[in-house]
């Protein structure tokens, strides 16, 4: 909902490809999958693989006590964040951060109400792991291990969570709440969402992902654009067929951004049903469908598909030279009937 | 500091309360006159072995009598409180939920733990009978931006984002404060936005587990006050501008004159003085107030020993030293979570269209490093014009909404 320009002047990604932007990209353009057993020890899974960040050790990139004790998504997304972050520029009192959820640290809260239902007295949970019980622990962990003291906010958007967190950041910036943001979506793997996805029936690729991807946002001017966020809007199907509210939303973003469907050079879904993907080739052409290759090499990343999107799309700066200046739609859907799309304009022009 | 946002003026023109004390507006309104408490032990779980069995629920809440359009039986408890609320508050703008449907709008609502009760459930059918034997439905309705796409769906609200704002305990400020900044910026013709949240065992282990429950009443600012009562509920707002509502003729409660958030970013629980300050200010110059116009604040005010100190230091610095009365509806409420500061809000707008200060109740003797006039026990009659509403949260998370009397022409 979000009509007044910001632009992306940075970003970065923890995936399954491994840490910071490069790997990702190659990733993703080379086609890799990162699909590997995973193993819970005495944890039953629903799954035999998933793709999965190996090597997360935050302790290694921050100092500090208690990170070993966060969940795995405050983890994440202090990695992701470590990555990015320039003191200075993303810190202080006029700098903001918005992180995109679909479930906080599910894990966390099931494992509160397992030891309380296991524990000697049913109030006796680990202290060490309260502080991560709360959907904003990863964002408030990122502003007090950076010092990121302007806005700080959690947003719950499920698959579109990450254009959630670009419109509310560029609405931060057009306000003047804040003079930069870092805007991005974090997602775990872990036992708990496992289950919880595979009873919801809610997964919409072939194995489960994680990760974290983030980008600084600001006022068109003072550095040179990744791209520009032209449009992001959302509407809800109250009538259940998501792939006509796909195709209403996807008008909706390129009515805001004064850009006609046949301008849009690439579209890329987070993970839409074929259903809902058919729909919006009616809308753009099957060309700009699949003219950049999916990031279905790192599984569904859940609150982060939409974020990781955004990535693929901001990596194809300065790789492939015909972005340059290219449009590009990045749509959401999510099973209770959400559904977001956000315009980008490739910078490198 | 933060640059005033030009741009329209933001009225409230319709509200929706589901609370301990009292479910709908006017019974809501009734009840903080009268200085009710929702404190009772519980029923929404089991509290065997647990220090205490108080909790601020609510009672008597027949979702059908406000969800038409689904059934309530599929939708877990905070979207039903706050699908009822919102429902409340399109009814008491004297809207059609089909002349909202032609508009673009915002759907934003505050949670701190979304559907709770029904990850406990989820989590003991893995405790009793393993991982395989969740319930397929509880799974598919917790993630929490469905208590936001539930509003929209029971009213027919197609054109909106609808997200929720997990931002804990200040959710339900963060949402109203969003939803100022869209209608300023005209990027909505309308908003619905608030919190909601359920009472849980887990929410309830956890803050005993922190040792911040008191046993058996919330008296914020107290010499004896020993912490939170955990509590539950929803309140919704209707947001439009003032050009908007005019136009149609509407009845305007009250202005949302402005807002401020920041993040302590220094510790995960406890709250930081000077932040919290420079929160106030953020929000008092974003709304163009001074502080000597500020009739009365709604604290945060928690009932932790924590909290209310430091809050009432904060509140004295912005004040220079001279805070008009500072009062928790909390002690009434209990801690509502991610519904606290909505339904604080709508309080906020009660009081200044009902001509009173709502009382904190519990209270015996004010804690002297709290040293605020808490408007003890019993409501007080006043016309004021402008109410601060605080709103913090663990990790340091904090939003401050200031609302005024609307009188329809300039302040």
């Amino acid at each position: 909902m979000n009509d007044t320009t910001a632009v992306v002047t940075g970003w970065s990604v923890v995936s399954p490809f491994g840490f910071g932007a490069k790997s990702y990209v190659d990733g993703v353009l080379g086609g890799d999958i990162a699909a590997r057993p995973v193993d819970a020890g005495e944890v039953v899974l629903p799954d035999a693989l998933a793709c999965t960040v190996r090597g997360l050790d935050p302790a290694a990139i921050l100092d500090g006590k208690g990170i070993r004790h966060l969940d795995r998504a405050s983890q994440l997304a202090l990695a992701t964040l470590s990555e990015l972050v320039e003191p200075g520029l993303d810190t202080g009192e006029r700098a903001g951060l918005v992180l995109g959820t679909a479930l906080g640290s599910v894990q966390t809260e099931m494992d509160h109400m397992r030891a309380s239902l296991r524990a000697r007295r049913p109030h006796l949970l680990d202290p060490k792991t309260l502080a991560s019980g709360t959907m904003n622990c990863a964002a408030a962990q990122c502003a007090i291990r950076f010092g990121i003291t302007g806005p700080n906010t959690t947003v719950a958007g499920g698959r579109a969570a990450g254009l959630h967190a670009l419109d509310y950041a560029s609405r931060l910036l057009a306000a003047g709440r804040a003079d930069r943001v870092i805007a991005g979506a974090v997602e775990e793997y872990t036992p708990a969402r496992a289950w919880l996805t595979h009873h919801a029936c809610s997964r919409r690729l072939e194995w489960l992902g994680e990760g974290s991807a983030m980008f600084r946002l600001e006022a068109p001017g003072a550095r040179e654009p990744l791209a520009h966020v032209l449009a992001v809007t959302g509407r809800v199907a109250v009538d259940r067929d998501l792939p006509a509210a796909v195709v209403a939303c996807a008008r909706d973003v390129l009515d805001r951004a004064g850009v006609g469907a046949a301008a849009v050079w690439a579209a890329i879904d987070a993970g839409s049903s074929l259903r809902e993907r058919a729909a919006l080739a009616g809308l753009v052409g099957l060309d700009a469908l699949t003219r950049v290759p999916g990031a279905e090499g790192i599984g569904d990343t859940g609150a982060a598909s939409a974020a990781f999107a955004v990535a693929t799309a901001l990596g194809l700066v300065g790789r492939w030279p015909e972005a340059a200046g290219r449009n590009v739609l990045v749509m959401a859907t999510d099973p209770n009937g959400a559904v977001s799309g956000a315009l980008l304009r490739l910078g490198g022009a | 500091m933060t640059a005033q946002v030009a741009g329209r003026r933001v009225v409230v023109t319709g509200m929706g309360a589901v609370s301990g004390i009292g479910v709908g507006l006017r019974e809501f309104a009734a009840a903080l006159r009268a200085g009710r408490s929702a404190a009772a032990p519980a029923t929404s779980f089991d509290t065997t072995g647990f220090p205490s069995d108080v909790v601020c629920e609510v009672r008597g809440f027949a979702a059908g009598d406000w969800i038409r359009t689904l059934d309530p039986a599929r939708l877990g408890r905070a979207a039903q409180f706050a699908t009822a609320a919102a429902r409340m508050a399109v009814q008491d703008a004297g809207l059609e939920p089909e002349a909202l449907a032609r508009r673009r709008g915002l759907v934003t609502i505050g949670t701190t733990n979304g559907e709770s009760q029904d990850v406990d459930e989820l989590t003991s059918a893995d405790v009793r009978h393993g991982p395989e034997h969740m319930r397929p439905e509880l799974a598919r309705r917790i993630p929490p931006q469905t208590i936001a796409t539930s509003i929209a769906r029971e009213l027919g609200l197609s054109d909106v984002d609808a997200r929720v704002i997990g931002t804990a305990c200040s959710a339900g400020n963060y949402a109203i404060g969003e939803g100022l900044d869209a209608i300023r910026l005209g990027l909505a013709d309308y908003v619905l936005c608030g919190g909601s949240d359920a009472v849980s065992r887990k929410t309830f282990a956890a803050f005993h587990r922190l040792g911040l429950v008191d046993p058996d009443a919330c008296r914020p600012f107290d010499a004896e006050r020993r912490g939170i009562i955990t509590g539950e509920g929803a309140g919704v707002l209707l947001l439009e501008s003032a050009e908007h509502a005019a136009a149609r003729g509407a009845r305007v409660h009250a202005e949302v004159l402005g807002y401020g958030l920041n993040c302590d970013g220094e510790h995960p629980v406890a709250p930081s003085r000077a932040s919290v300050a420079r929160c106030m200010r953020l929000a008092l110059d974003d709304a163009g107030v001074k502080p000597r116009e500020v009739g009365f604040i709604s604290a945060h005010g928690t009932g932790t020993k924590l909290n209310d100190v430091t809050e009432c230091e904060a509140i004295r610095d912005v004040y220079d030293g001279r805070p008009p009365p500072v009062v928790s509806l909390k002690s009434m409420l209990g801690h509502t979570m991610g519904a606290a500061s909505a339904l604080a809000a709508i309080g906020c707008v009660l009081a200044l269209t009902g001509e009173f200060i709502p009382p904190t109740i519990n209270h015996r003797q004010t804690d002297p490093d709290c040293g605020v006039d808490c408007v003890p026990n019993v409501a007080r009659a006043a016309r004021v014009d402008v109410v601060q509403n605080n709103g913090f949260a663990f990790g340091g998370d904090n939003a401050v909404v200031v609302l005024g009397r609307y009188a329809g022409r300039d302040r």
